[in-house]
């Protein structure tokens, strides 16, 4: 009797320690690997999550308030900038890459086209400090958000401590970016056996397993390796890749192979944005005018297709598009917390 | 359920009992020194042995990983042990560790910088925060160590020269471990002779690090010879 009471006991301060912190369980969709990012060191929360959200679409992130993380990372183009083809940051100075497209970053364990990013938390720090993006001060952005409005009583809320210091921005930036998962596309109802491949397709599936999924593999559509695929080099531009993190000479000109989830929407296409459409992307692959000295191994011979099964591939790409993920209101611009303090 | 209390009690009790374990505290000090004169930014000039004058604008550097051994075998470990020493926020440079009151030890060891899986941790707050200035943001990791100023030797903008030393992937790894000789258990002096630093730097060639590099290495590598208890 003694013995079921203290049990009892025990399981309510448990229900209570589990039901004051808000935990949320990151919910990883049934057959995909085990996240990359760890979440006993940062637990997830609404209010984390909240606060990150208001982070990402505020431009308070940039030196003069004029630019937000959500300029180059628009939900429309899955979290990508359509149209621009190398990254456009403060005072219209332009990068040089392709911003690119953010989803199931808790599966990727490096960040940005030459992984020189080695945890999520400390990612957003680049474009917030790097003189042709946002070109801000952590310090400083610390003392605007301890002196604004709104900031303070969110970082109350999230972290129970309304002092605002560099960690807890990072890890709240970090939360709302594990928050967006696309795993809802046409690809996916497939899978779980609630929908299923026209003949196209499913051919373009057959033919993409063969030729494709060595680097862009499922479930995430990436392996998350950094490749050479023979582009030749951009001479204005003069980027060899990961080689610049490594210093190694097997790097040169080696980028990370980005997910083809939601490739439809998040246009131009590789790390210069050189390819506005698919089909160059594909004539790419398929032709023999690649930079080959120097191109990895898999991609060293061109990939054979018909032209029947070039439109098959393409057909099943975009299967790979969510629309649920770009109009999930839950990843959108705060309209209640900004609007509000704007006008009331 | 009042056995349950009672048991919860006792066991309560034992905690604080623990805690109330007789303890001292000993007394760290690191402080940076120029040959025989102390070290200040701004406003000193000092002399190098090439005929040079120097002055400093920067110096900051991690101290992580103290520990206390007696006969080269670990007796004590701070935790959550990572220290910025910053000489231009008034950092005196001074900590205390609570230490067992029983406890002899003949020497200390740190570490100048930041082991790898703290560089890969994520965000980290207090001394690791990357607002302090000592974080690369185009390229994980943290700064180890952190020496600018002015000097008439470079040609550069305004005759300045800087030095972050950082890496903690191979080959260009360049946290040091530092083990030294204790004499006096109460106070412990260590200082870092900047002088002996910037005579091995020939600052006409050698004006700027700022990357994990071989450079990098070397120059941190030397700074386990600028070192010493007082």
């Amino acid at each position: 009797m003694i013995k079921k009471k203290s049990a009892i006991l025990i399981g309510l301060l448990l229900l209570m320690a589990f039901t004051t912190i808000h935990e949320i369980v990151f919910v990883v969709p049934k057959q995909w690997p085990k996240p990359v990012y760890d979440f006993s060191k940062n637990p997830l929360t609404a209010s984390k999550i909240a606060l990150g959200r208001a982070l990402f679409y505020d431009p308070i992130l940039s030196r003069n308030n004029s630019v937000s993380c959500a300029s180059c990372h628009a939900q429309y183009a899955a979290f990508a900038h359509i149209d621009h083809p190398l990254s456009h940051g403060i005072d219209d100075r332009i990068g040089t890459r392709n911003a690119l497209a953010l989803m199931n970053l808790a599966w990727q364990k490096n960040f940005m086209w030459d992984g020189a990013i080695n945890h999520l938390d400390m990612q957003s720090l680049f474009p917030i400090t790097h003189p042709d993006e946002m070109d801000e001060k952590i310090d400083h952005l610390v003392n605007k958000l301890q002196t604004s409005k709104i900031y303070p009583p969110l970082f109350k809320k999230a972290f129970n401590d309304s002092t605002v210091t560099g960690e807890h921005i990072l890890k709240a930036i970090a939360q709302f970016m594990v928050s967006l998962v696309s795993n809802n596309s046409k690809y996916d109802s497939v899978i779980r056996k609630q929908a299923s491949f026209t003949t196209a397709e499913n051919n373009g599936y057959r033919l993409f397993k063969r030729h494709c999924n060595g680097c862009h593999t499922e479930p995430l559509f990436t392996n998350g390796s950094f490749e050479n695929n023979g582009l030749p080099i951009d001479t204005f531009l003069n980027d060899f890749g990961r080689m610049k993190v490594t210093q190694s000479a097997v790097d040169s000109l080696c980028f990370k192979v980005p997910t083809l989830r939601n490739i439809q929407y998040s246009y131009p296409y590789m790390h210069d944005g050189r390819f506005n459409r698919l089909t160059e992307v594909m004539k790419h692959y398929t032709s023999g005018n690649k930079n080959h000295a120097a191109t990895s191994s898999p991609l060293l011979e061109k990939i054979n297709l018909t032209a029947n099964e070039k439109v098959d591939v393409l057909v099943f790409l975009l299967t790979l598009s969510d629309k649920s993920f770009l109009n999930n209101p839950q990843n959108a611009f705060p309209q209640d917390l900004f609007l509000h303090n704007t006008f009331k | 359920m009042y056995r349950f209390t009672i048991v919860l009690s006792v066991f309560l009790f034992s905690m604080v009992g623990m805690h109330a374990q007789s303890t001292k505290k000993a007394i760290i000090h690191f402080t940076p020194i120029f040959g025989q004169s102390p070290f200040h930014l701004n406003d000193s000039t000092y002399s190098l042995q090439n005929g040079d004058s120097v002055r400093f604008t920067t110096l900051k550097f991690y101290i992580s990983s103290l520990e206390l051994l007696n006969n080269n075998a670990n007796v004590f470990k701070e935790k959550n042990s990572y220290h910025l020493i910053d000489l231009a926020e008034n950092n005196t440079g001074k900590y205390s560790l609570v230490i067992p009151k029983a406890l002899t030890f003949n020497s200390i060891r740190f570490s100048i910088g930041i082991d790898s899986s703290t560089n890969m941790a994520g965000a980290l707050g207090g001394d690791l925060d990357p607002l302090k200035g000592m974080y690369w943001t185009w390229q994980n990791g943290y700064i180890n160590w952190k020496i600018e100023g002015i000097s008439l030797s470079p040609h550069t903008k305004d005759h300045r020269f800087q030095f972050h030393l950082g890496g903690y992937q191979y080959p260009y790894n360049s946290i040091q471990q530092i083990h030294l000789p204790i004499h006096n258990q109460q106070t412990i002096d260590i200082v870092f002779d900047i002088k002996t630093l910037m005579n091995a730097i020939p600052l006409a060639t050698q004006y700027q690090i700022m990357s994990p590099s071989a450079a990098a290495v070397v120059l941190s590598k030397y700074l386990t010879t600028i070192c010493r208890v007082l």
